[in-house]
């Protein structure tokens, strides 16, 4: 009776494990929960951010049961591929890893599922361990989640550790330091190769990534009384912020370091910076999480544990909004300030992130949810976040405390340390700069944004003239879409709950 | 055998039906959208009349891109047709490995444009790339990359041009120059005329109509110049290599502007027509 009882309850409690853990939406729970499913994810070309979901994808397939498909198209395409196949009903995609700054044309038509429940029912994924900006605002829509975060974006400045430290100087705390450090070693031979070398190396090249560049840069002038106050509008009539001294401080800036850097910096991409610094040509970079990881890589780098990040440089003149001139900062302008200096970390872009399409039926919804959970969980994202080539960094708690992962990628605990702790300043920081993430947000930066600060850097434009450029091409695109609706959206960008 | 009407229609149709499918009716579909705001963004659709022509025609950008291809155009054409009749010249006549020597001629374009955009983005780039290796090979500064340089990026992307479509002009006017009967050659050689007489009067008048056709696909080509530049250096540095293609593209693929992206592509097509009615004109002339 008692080995009846017992094998009665090993089946009752065994029965309970494998019904709780297939209500679980994870792939662990059953190696045919997605049997005959097939998900077709879109993303772009990479090697980044295709690499490690197609490494992946054979791993998830076995788990489940599913077949996933892979489709890349370049990142150039990428939004109107989308866009497309959302506004046409094709829907030959049905999850995407992508740019979440398109949620804001994506999700008011009804392009995307809603997430809400699914992240929050989904104890695998783990999302309180996600870090609140990347929950809050990367993925949250007017206070729906839209998606699941699978990459940490800031951007932040590099530098040689062992160059400043026998040169006596210290990491930039303002854009002037970085300019002055640029500068000493510009000319300098850096890695011992007899050849010249580069102060700084930055992405400069048109119809690339580069105006991020200058938004970085812009953001310490213009941003200073928290992350609500926004860097890009007024809040009062949706006028742009790019034609005031800040504004015209942060080109002179872009403009100086086009200069102090490799003679071809103006047809550099992000791929060519991270290159540069990585083969040991330069002493600066300004950059994404990236070439913490590429910094250790032994198949190219030449700058092993001699590599230092420092939160974004910031300004001790910031816009004083009331008088819209420059303004040095004091407790009541600058009061996130550090040393009497306005640091405004920039959330570039706001990290890779999987979506899913609302149109696709509900068991290919299932599957491609649990995917892309699979993808974030932190037994999947901790080993890929210390992978230069995955192009993703770290956005969960448990990457910034769990080191091991960084000490097997190569990286010290003192190097893994500081590194994460520059992105750790930044997320942390309460004047964070949030991306831009209105309507037609694309036409705003890839568009007016990006071929006037080409222009500029060409010679074609004045200071005075390119930020008449963009703000009158900002505003007439404003107008066209609705100022009104414009501003809401973009309050609404802005009210993140931290 | 002489080929009846209906004979010719039923040959015809299979491309009448492809290039009806596939090209003119999205083509008058694009050509009806510039007339409209029409956009996947946009909920309503109202008819805009020429206002995306002007707008097209006034945008200081699209003035720069048509400088560009003007240049473009007027500089590699007439390079590409000299060097490919060069070479098409040399290889006339069987030479020491001349299959070998044909197959390496065209590899230049078979290499696809985004390839050859993203190989010369690194054969010139100031780290990794070959020109700058063989300058410090021997001994000399490090060379900028011609494409970062405002004033060199656009003859440096003509040159990268010519050298990918030089062979493809070489092969188009190798059939005509091999054609021409040897004893024209020795006539000519027997009456005296060195080899530049022998190809101005010889060579030239028996490939001209081909010199001609060849002349037109290729300054359509230019006309249309997109892949490589938009690898190599996306337009820039500035607007310095912009091409009304690349304008077109970036209107309405990057910022949705549909109608402005087809109303600028419909004044390329508009160019290219101008010189097929050119190049259609001549030719009647020629063989009336």
């Amino acid at each position: 009776m008692s080995r009846l009882l017992a094998r009665a309850i090993v089946l009752v409690v065994g029965g309970a494990v494998l019904l709780a853990a297939c209500s679980n939406g994870t792939p662990s729970s059953n190696g045919n929960k997605f049997s005959g499913v097939t998900v077709r994810v879109v993303t772009f070309t990479g090697p980044q951010i295709a690499e490690p979901l197609q490494r992946r994808a054979p791993d998830f397939e076995r788990l489940t049961g599913a077949k996933i498909q892979i489709i890349t198209v370049p990142f150039s395409d990428l939004y109107q591929k989308l866009l497309t196949d959302f506004a046409t009903k094709t829907n030959s995609y049905d999850a995407t890893v992508f740019d979440p700054q398109w949620m804001g044309d994506y999700v008011p038509s009804g392009y995307l599922e809603d997430l809400t429940d699914r992240v929050h029912n989904d104890s695998a994924l783990q999302w309180n361990d996600i870090a609140p900006f990347f929950r809050d605002f990367s993925a949250t829509f007017k206070g729906k989640v839209y998606t699941v975060p699978l990459d940490g974006d800031f951007q932040m400045v590099y530098y040689r550790t062992d160059l400043l430290q026998k040169d006596g100087l210290k990491p930039p705390e303002t854009w002037q330091d970085y300019v002055s450090i640029a500068q000493h070693f510009q000319g300098k031979d850096l890695n011992g190769d007899g050849k010249a070398d580069y102060g700084s190396c930055l992405a400069m090249k048109r119809s690339a990534q580069s105006y991020w560049a200058w938004i970085s840069i812009a953001s310490a002038y213009l941003q200073s009384q928290g992350t609500k106050q926004g860097a890009f509008f007024n809040l009062n009539d949706m006028q742009p912020l790019t034609n005031n001294p800040a504004a015209a401080a942060a080109l002179n800036v872009y403009k100086t370091l086009s200069k102090i850097g490799p003679p071809d910096q103006l047809n550099n991409d992000v791929g060519d910076s991270r290159g540069l610094f990585v083969s040991g040509r330069c002493a600066l970079s300004l950059d994404w999480g990236d070439i913490g990881p590429l910094a250790v890589d032994k198949t190219q780098s030449k700058v092993i544990d001699k590599v230092g990040a420092v939160i974004l440089p910031g300004s001790k003149q910031v816009l004083d909004r009331s008088t819209m001139q420059l303004a040095d900062c004091n407790a009541t302008l600058c009061p996130y300030a550090v040393n009497g200096v306005n640091h405004s970390p920039f959330a570039a872009f706001g990290g890779w992130s999987g979506a899913i399409n609302h149109a696709s039926s509900s068991k290919v919804k299932d599957a491609a949810f649990a995917f892309l959970s699979y993808m974030s969980q932190p037994a999947q994202s901790s080993s890929d976040v210390t992978i230069g080539k995955t192009g993703f960094n770290p956005y969960r708690t448990s990457h910034f405390t769990n080191l091991g992962p960084w000490e097997t990628s190569g990286m010290s605990e003192a190097a893994a340390k500081n590194y994460l702790g520059a992105i750790q300043s930044s997320l942390q920081s309460p004047n964070m700069v949030l991306d831009l993430r209105i309507p037609q947000t694309n036409y705003y930066q890839q568009t007016a944004l990006d071929t006037a600060l080409a222009q500029y850097l060409a010679g074609e434009l004045s200071t005075n003239a390119t930020m008449a450029q963009i703000t009158s091409q900002w505003n007439k695109k404003t107008d066209e879409i609705g100022r009104q609706s414009q501003l809401d959206a973009y309050k609404a960008s802005l009210s993140v709950t931290k | 055998m002489r080929l009846t009407r209906r004979d010719r229609l039923v040959l015809f149709a299979p491309l009448a039906v492809l290039l009806g499918g596939w090209l003119v009716v999205p083509a008058l579909i694009g050509l009806g959208a510039t007339l409209t705001t029409y956009s996947p963004l946009t909920t309503t659709v109202t008819f805009a009349g020429l206002q995306n022509y002007g707008n097209v025609v006034h945008d200081p950008q699209f003035a720069e891109a048509t400088r560009n291809v003007l240049i473009f155009t007027f500089l590699a054409v007439p390079l590409e047709l000299v060097l490919g009749f060069c070479l098409a010249y040399l290889l006339r006549r069987p030479v020491w490995g001349r299959s070998w020597w044909r197959g390496l001629l065209l590899l230049p374009w078979l290499v696809s444009p985004i390839a050859s955009g993203v190989m010369w983005h690194f054969l010139f780039s100031g780290a990794t790339g070959i020109v700058d290796f063989a300058q410090g090979w021997l001994g000399r500064p490090e060379l900028a990359s011609p494409v970062g340089d405002v004033r060199l990026a656009l003859p440096a992307t003509i040159l990268i041009e010519v050298w990918r479509v030089t062979p493809f002009a070489t092969f188009l006017l190798l059939p005509g120059l091999a054609s021409i009967p040897e004893e024209r050659w020795e006539q000519a050689t027997l009456a005296g005329a060195s080899w530049f007489r022998r190809i101005v009067d010889v060579a030239i008048p028996e490939v001209s109509p081909l010199l001609l056709t060849v002349g037109m696909l290729l300054t359509g080509l230019s006309l249309g110049t997109f892949d490589t530049v938009l690898i190599l250096t996306g337009g820039g540095p500035g607007t310095a290599t912009l091409t009304p293609a690349l304008y077109s593209y970036g209107r309405a693929f990057v910022t949705n502007d549909w109608p402005l992206g087809a109303a600028s592509a419909w004044l390329i097509a508009a160019g290219v027509a101008a010189v097929g009615a050119v190049y259609i004109r001549l030719s009647s002339r020629r063989s009336h």
